[in-house]
């Protein structure tokens, strides 16, 4: 079905031109749109035309010279990449780049068998232990009874599933002994193999639970930067702290994490509990006898240090306190800047010199949930309302996710964004669209961003981010006004895309490159506070 | 057996003119289903999907590719039953909810409320222009909407241009010799200048330059093609409205079915669709909106964002169809008032 014809059509000047032909084969516009784009991105590739084979689009093609007779001999329903490059080598890297993308999926299922059941996968390895389950919420919790009834660990990916029925799995997990993480659990790294939305970090000592997804990967990419290193990271899934589940699962990975002679500190997170499960969780922590550190994204720290454990006021203070433990150390609360308070003040009036006096407001643009819920909650006191479509005030809520008002930040992996398209994790065009037209905004003054690595992101956030920026900043120019990107990576050198890899990028576009978000966000707030006595 | 929430009214009266029969999978996508059904297509897309004529919605979020349904396979549906079975999954519409995505009827039983002004509808139409040069995927037909040079002519865009002014001037004198219409808001009469008479002309020039677009740019629905639907469902949302006559409407949307053989079978159905008026919910939404006596733009530009959101660069083409009629409109208004 498929055709590839090399044929030496020779353009003047000697370009290449090749074609790809699939008859009768449709792929979503998504993915034209990906092949377009990344075709044209590479070095050498003068024009790249991909479409359907209607008789309009093989005449474009011939007036740009893209032709060949086999592309006259295609039909509205054949789909056709032409692309003319500058020699046979750029040529040939081209169509490589052409056949990874379509053949995507199919070359996955002939490199790999997929068991269409769970009993033709236990057939292959009676040993499998952990299934991470990714079916529509209908039937995932079928899938993980399944599951759970074979002895094997759970992963549960799948959201909408109902506290009921969350509250029978783990019910039945525990009385098994089995992991039960999820639903709605995005990250985990379970023996040190990284599952779903995950960075590849150092072994170490330090065991982590955690109730949010890009929490996990913000604390563990810390840890790792700060050179040192995990045992477990488990997650638990959102909900299951709230007293209807009551931590069921959150409970047994403490156990689990106490138990396991290799982890000598633990780092618990969380959003606040449910107040009868937090004190019997907190009891758990202390009667463990590791030395543990429990942050409650947008919790009060004393309730934590009143039962004689470390409290936590943000995911790299925690991260830090985790790591001094880890080390020995007395564990201090951090809410400065690597960079140094001296340096910092010169980024801020350097900043504020820039702006127009209508520049005035902050705009938080994030991949990652818990990212964006920790901006709002280290924020809020200082700015009083920050509209968003996750906010901490209902009054808050932001009434249309793609206006910006005042002070905004925003999720976009959240539901209404990601509803027929992939996460931004996976797919930045979102939040690239977003930040080109806030360019356009006179009110804008700071734009903070998250740029998350790892397995699950897609190849080259930073380049993505890097040149909007760019191209929001000239926007902003010209019209005589200057905006400051802070942007922090959460990811680590071992990740494909590489931490400063990523880092640079974004730095080269003019954005300023904080170690994390927190640290993001209290710059922001710096400049914020002096905009103020301006 | 995976239960459907929605199924179109369209959808549901073409199934039942069927008992048990035999078709094939046409195409299959993460999100979306398409059964052959003679020349038509039925589609089963996935849940958050909007509907759209001859469509229907499973309740759960479903991956069609994952379920193992292969391009070519057998389909059988059964409409006692009110399920479609495809490689052993079936679909159960039995309790589907059932959406109108015929305009004309949509908008014939909605509740009479005071109309916005003429002036409050074209100011309206200037906001969405403006969002969707803002926010459009350019890689389109979106540079045609723009006056200015701020968005790049491309490759599609460049090719169209001309084409897409010669149906503006077809659609202009149509709507120009629309002249049986008495307008709600001005009651004045459209009267044709005497150049403009030869309508039978016109509706033969309009069909060959409708053929001169559809099939025309990137994409799985090529944005010529995205591009007409905007204008038909322009088109009908004035019938709807009664600023043109239904008869005339149904005749452009004659002209442009006419060239569906153009395109490729996804794309024919849709603007076949469009043809009769029949159209996605969003589109429809969208377009009640713009004359509301008490739409704020908020409302106005969270409904242009979710037809903004159809594919890659669909939305972003159907609305520029959308406003270049709308604008068509405008320039054969103005003159007729004179």
């Amino acid at each position: 079905m498929n055709t590839a014809f090399d044929f030496p059509t020779m353009k003047e000047e000697m370009q290449v031109v090749k074609l790809e032909i699939r008859k009768n084969a449709y792929y979503d516009s998504v993915t034209l749109m990906i092949i377009s784009k990344d075709l044209k991105k590479l070095p050498g590739v003068k024009e790249a035309l991909v479409g359907m084979g209607t008789d309009l689009n093989k005449e474009i093609s011939h007036n740009i010279k893209l032709n060949s007779p086999e592309l006259d001999a295609i039909t509205g329903n054949d789909f056709f990449v032409a692309v003319e490059c500058e020699t046979e080598d750029v040529m040939k890297t081209a169509i490589a780049k052409v056949d990874e993308l379509l053949n995507k999926k199919k070359e996955i299922s002939i490199a790999n068998y997929y068991p269409p059941t769970l009993e033709s996968a236990l057939k292959i390895d009676p040993d499998l232990n952990l299934a991470l389950i990714s079916v529509p919420g209908k039937y995932a919790a079928g899938v993980a009874h399944e599951c759970l009834d074979k002895d094997i660990n759970v992963m549960l990916f799948s959201d909408n599933v109902s506290l009921e029925d969350e509250k029978k799995l783990k019910e039945k997990a525990v009385a098994k002994g089995l992991l039960m993480m999820g639903p709605d659990c995005g990250t985990a790294i379970v023996n040190h193999v990284p599952l779903a939305f995950a960075n590849v970090v150092s072994k170490g000592d330090i065991g982590i639970v955690a109730a949010s997804g890009t929490g996990l990967q913000e604390v563990t990419c810390i840890i790792d930067q700060m050179g040192a290193g995990i045992t477990q990271a488990l997650g638990t899934g959102g909900r299951d702290l709230k007293d209807e589940i009551g931590g069921l699962m959150y409970n047994m990975e403490l156990d689990a994490l106490i138990n396991d002679p290799s982890t000598k500190v633990i780092l618990c997170i969380a959003k606040p509990p449910g107040k009868d499960t937090q004190t019997k969780m907190l009891k758990k922590i202390k009667d463990g006898g590791k030395p543990a550190v429990v942050f409650f994204i947008g919790g009060n720290p004393q309730e934590v240090e009143d039962m004689g454990l470390v409290g936590a006021v943000s995911l790299e203070d925690s991260a830090r306190k985790i790591v001094a433990l880890s080390r020995g150390e007395t564990p201090v609360t951090f809410e400065g800047f690597d960079i140094g308070e001296e340096a910092a003040e010169k980024f801020v009036k350097d900043e504020i010199a820039k702006y127009a006096p209508t520049q005035k407001y902050f705009r938080g643009f994030y991949s990652g949930g818990t990212l964006c819920d920790e901006a709002i909650k280290i924020m809020i006191h200082q700015l009083g309302d920050i509209y968003s479509n996750i906010p901490l005030k209902p009054e808050n809520q932001i009434e249309n996710k793609d206006i910006s008002r005042e002070h905004t930040c925003l999720d976009f992996g959240d539901d209404e964004f990601t509803r027929g398209r992939p996460h931004p994790m996976i797919d930045t065009s979102i939040r690239v669209e977003r930040i080109i037209r806030e360019g356009n905004d006179p009110e804008v003054a700071i734009v903070v961003l998250d740029c998350v690595i790892g397995y699950g992101s897609c190849d080259d956030p930073a380049t993505d981010l890097a040149e909007a920026m760019v191209k929001a900043q000239k926007i902003a120019e010209s019209q005589g006004r200057h905006i400051t990107y802070i942007a922090s990576v959460c990811g680590t050198e071992k990740d494909f895309q590489g931490l400063t890899k990523s880092r640079d990028t974004l730095r080269n576009s003019g954005a300023m490159v904080m170690p994390n978000n927190a640290q993001a966000i209290h710059l922001a707030m710096k400049i914020l506070k002096e905009l103020e006595n301006r | 057996m995976i239960k459907c929430s929605d199924i179109s009214a369209e959808a549901l009266s073409f199934l039942g003119a069927m008992e048990k029969r035999d078709f094939s999978v046409h195409s299959v996508f993460a999100h979306a289903l398409n059964i052959q059904c003679g020349d038509d297509l039925i589609t089963i897309l996935s849940k958050g999907r909007d509907v759209f004529p001859l469509s229907i919605v499973s309740a759960e979020e479903t991956d069609f590719e994952e379920l193992g349904i292969r391009q070519g396979g057998l389909c059988e549906v059964s409409f006692s039953e009110k399920r479609i079975t495809a490689s052993d999954v079936s679909f159960d519409f039995s309790d589907a909810g059932i959406t109108d995505c015929d305009i004309l009827i949509v908008g014939s039983k909605k509740i009479s409320s005071e109309k916005a002004k003429p002036e409050d509808v074209f100011s309206r139409i200037s906001v969405i222009e403006k969002f969707v040069l803002q926010n459009g995927n350019p890689g389109g037909v979106l540079p045609l909407l723009c006056t200015d040079g701020s968005v790049q002519q491309n490759i599609w865009s460049a090719f169209l241009k001309g084409r897409t002014e010669d149906l503006e001037k077809d659609i202009i004198r149509v709507f120009r010799c629309d002249n049986k219409l008495i307008t709600p808001y001005t009651e004045e009469i459209f009267r044709a200048s005497p150049e403009d008479c030869s309508v039978c002309d016109r509706f033969v020039l309009m069909e060959n330059h409708f053929g001169k677009i559809t099939g025309a740019g990137p994409g799985l629905t090529p944005s010529g093609d995205d591009f007409i639907t905007g204008v038909l469902a322009a088109v009908f949302t004035l019938a709807s409205e009664g600023l043109i006559t239904r008869e005339t409407a149904g005749r452009i949307g004659e002209c442009a079915a006419l060239n569906v053989k153009k395109t490729n079978t996804i794309s024919g159905s849709f603007i076949k669709q469009a043809s009769r008026g029949c159209l996605s919910r969003s589109i429809i939404e969208l377009s009640l909106s713009l004359f509301k006596a008490d739409c704020s733009e908020n409302e106005l530009l969270s409904k242009a964002t979710r037809v903004l959101d159809f594919g890659s660069s669909s939305g972003t083409d159907i609305l520029t169809g959308f406003l270049f009629a709308s604008y068509a409109f405008y320039k054969a208004y103005s003159v007729s008032k004179r």
